[in-house]
């Protein structure tokens, strides 16, 4: 038995008429596939065949390749083995159809890159070249990248924030390398088992775009087409990349990665960063880089706040208007919260939905450090479920109920936060969703220290109640938390004192309201 | 040049540069043929293939060609991954499911133009079996016998199919989205190229 071997471009058996071509036949023959050629098919070919036992794993230089990590717009990239170190090493494989001036071209911007040393730059090792191909070996990064790090798990918009502030140092440094990335994007940025952000692929688009012009053939610039929305306008416009159109990517890349969760500075910062003319833009990556500290410094100044910080504000103030300032004080130190908003009272409306997004951030730092975010994560509950109106829509409540069992559930695991965990039950619980206040709800008394570290919670308690104005007829979110905090125990005294009202008039209030909800007092 | 048939029996033996040889001549249109249907997936599947083929030398009869014989095998694979990935039944019917009905959104970053990337999306709207078809017969250049091997029917039923496959495409090239990034309208670059292609019965392009 011989049969004729069949090769992939074999032409068709003869004996077997076929049918004319046709347009549509002859646009089918048409289609071209993007497929590696070069050493990345041959390394993806050894990889199998020495998986099917056919072959000895492949070389590369004195790299052993060990596995493919992934594909992507400039080329394969390989995890191998530097025998010579003894360590792992990322082998990336690029897409070579300029020849040997490429290469070359290409060899020297990767020298200049592996002199660019920065902790979040991706480390160069080695470049070689030949003919036909072009490989750069990296430092190998197990993380994945910042977008697959981003979706990984629920996460904050300031630990978000802090790997482009990583970024934006890389691309600061590699800039006055007079290095430009030209295609910075979430995908570029690699981040490390430890957490640390690296910018990578540098400069490789330039290569691409020039290996496609060297390329005969080949139309139309798959780099342009692949990462069109990061690109600048005046790169459009034909306009040379540079440290601006860096900018612009960066920040498109940060708006895209912060989704929902960007405050209103993060947008300012994203607005002055994306404008169309370059000049617009911050002056270099060194300015945008302050502006992200300046972003990120109220949240860390979190961890200067404790507690007993709390207790001394609650104590120093003798009237309502103390308190508010103090409270506005507070809650700007602590959560860099818009004082002017909280100030204004907001009557938009506009109040609520912000501080429920502080609410999210903060039980997701929470639960990264309970006892450090415990205690802003109570006073914005207190001050939202202040705020937010109407109150009396039971859904809406028991929805931000559920969402916060979780983080009662946590919360109350945690030695030393106890009180925090009254006061957060206190501020959220089921009473509030279903208004249903008894006095069998008497039960538990507070703990004189609880009560001391409750009534410190108050500023914001009475921050909200100033913020919102209430109707004639109906139990003010105010009104609710008053009843919830007294049906917890809290005496009738504190409430008065961290509210800035009477004792008579807090007794009065209550009374009326356990009347009107159907319960005595 | 050794038949495949020969190689695939060395490498049985234990001939590993036979091994090698077979498998170099046959990558590129194994991984095209997971390409366009399971990208994601493609060396996953290109490898279970390979490895499937290997153990299979033994039934290969040595009635038609390899490469039919790899493909059908390819086919295989890709069924079997399918059924897994959408949990379908057993008797899941790849006559009427879709590359995308299988996997919504399924990228044409395979496709060099945009052009071809709209010529691929028609693909992937049709029947998963006439997909195969068509680019077994247009793309590997698979002759009618060939492809009811690979297919496991009689050559008749190929060449009907194969006919019902291409009016299947001509319907779907008229179904295709326009995708947002397109740089231009496609279906009017399609318009140009075939035009230029000489094409007398080109499908209507609208």
């Amino acid at each position: 038995m011989h049969l004729p071997s069949s090769q992939p471009a074999a032409p068709a058996d003869p004996t077997v008429e076929r049918e004319p071509t046709s347009g549509l036949e002859a646009m089918l023959r048409g289609v071209r596939l993007r497929q590696h050629g070069g050493l990345a098919r041959e390394l993806g070919m050894q990889l199998l065949a020495a998986r099917l036992g056919a072959a000895e794993p492949p070389h590369v230089g004195r790299y052993r390749v060990v596995s493919k990590l992934g594909e992507g717009g400039m080329g394969v990239v390989f995890r191998a083995h530097d025998p010579l170190l003894s360590r792992d090493v990322a082998l990336k494989v690029l897409r070579m159809e300029g020849g040997a001036e490429a290469a070359t071209r290409m060899a020297a911007e990767a020298r200049s890159l592996a002199a660019v040393a920065h902790p979040n730059v991706l480390a160069v090792h080695d470049v070689g070249v030949d003919d036909e191909s072009a490989w750069i070996v990296t430092e190998l990064v197990t993380g994945g990248t910042l977008r697959e790090w981003v979706s990984a798990q629920t996460r904050s918009w300031q630990s978000i924030v802090e790997r482009f502030l990583e970024s934006a140092r890389g691309l600061a440094t590699a800039h006055r390398m007079g290095l430009v990335h030209r295609d910075f994007k979430p995908d570029n940025v690699l981040i490390g088992a430890e957490g640390r952000a690296r910018v990578s692929d540098f400069g490789l688009a330039r290569h691409q775009e020039l290996l496609t012009e060297l390329s005969a053939g080949s139309p139309g610039s798959s780099v342009i087409e692949g990462t069109a929305s990061y690109l600048a306008p005046e790169l459009l416009r034909g306009v040379p990349a540079s440290a601006a159109s860096d900018q612009y990517a960066f920040f498109v890349s940060l708006r895209e990665l912060l989704g929902d969760r960007a405050t209103g500075l993060a947008d300012d910062l994203i607005a002055q960063g994306t404008q169309r003319e370059p000049e617009a833009r911050f002056d270099s990556m060194d300015a945008v880089i302050a502006e992200l500290e300046d972003l990120l410094r109220p949240a860390a100044r979190l961890s200067q706040p404790s507690l007993e910080d709390l207790v001394a504000i609650g104590q120093e103030a003798t009237d309502r208007q103390s308190y508010l300032e103090a409270a506005l004080g507070w809650v700007q130190r602590v959560v860099g919260y818009d004082t002017a908003l909280l100030g204004r009272a907001d009557r938009e409306g506009e109040l609520g939905p912000r501080i429920e997004g502080f609410e999210d951030t903060l039980l997701a730092q929470f639960r990264e450090a309970p006892e450090l975010y415990a205690p802003p994560l109570v006073g914005l509950e207190l001050a939202s479920a202040a705020a937010r109106r109407p109150v009396t829509d039971t859904e809406v409540l028991s929805q931000r109920d559920r969402s916060m069992s979780a983080f009662h559930a946590d919360l109350l695991g945690k030695k030393g936060t106890r009180v925090m965990a009254v006061a957060a039950l206190a501020a959220a619980g089921k009473q509030l969703g279903s208004l249903q206040i008894s006095r069998n709800a008497r039960g538990t008394r507070f703990s004189d220290r609880e009560q001391r570290l409750l009534a410190a919670a108050a500023p914001i308690l009475a921050l909200g109640l100033a913020a919102h104005e209430p109707r004639a007829d109906e139990p003010t979110d105010g009104d609710v938390l008053l009843l919830r905090l007294w049906s917890r125990g809290l005496a009738v005294e504190d409430i008065a004192t961290v509210t800035g009202s009477s004792v008579h008039a807090v007794a009065e209030r209550i009374e009326d309201l356990c009347a009107r909800l159907g319960g005595a007092p | 040049m050794t038949a495949d048939e020969t190689l695939l029996a060395r490498w049985k033996e234990g001939d590993r540069e036979a091994g090698m040889t077979l498998i170099s001549r046959h990558y590129d249109a194994i991984t095209r043929f997971f390409q366009t249907k399971a990208a994601r997936e493609a060396d996953d599947l290109v490898q279970r293939t390979f490895l499937a083929c290997s153990e299979a030398a033994s039934r290969y009869s040595g009635g038609g060609t390899f490469r039919a014989f790899l493909f059908g095998i390819a086919r295989n694979v890709l069924y079997e991954h399918i059924r897994r990935d959408i949990r379908a039944g057993k008797h899941t019917d790849f006559h009427a499911l879709s590359v995308a009905d299988v996997h919504p959104g399924v990228s044409t970053q395979a496709a060099r133009r945009a052009e071809s990337r709209f010529l691929l999306r028609a693909l992937q709207l049709i029947p998963i079996e006439s997909q195969i078809i068509v680019e077994l017969y247009y793309w590997e250049e698979l002759s009618v016998g060939e492809l009811a091997e690979a297919l496991d029917i009689p050559p008749g039923t190929a060449k009907s199919r194969l006919h019902r496959a291409r009016q299947q495409l001509k319907e779907a090239l008229e179904q295709v989205p326009e995708e947002a990034s397109d740089p231009r309208s496609a279906r009017l670059l399609l318009a140009e190229w075939l035009e230029k292609l000489e094409g007398h019965d080109a499908m209507p392009v609208r």
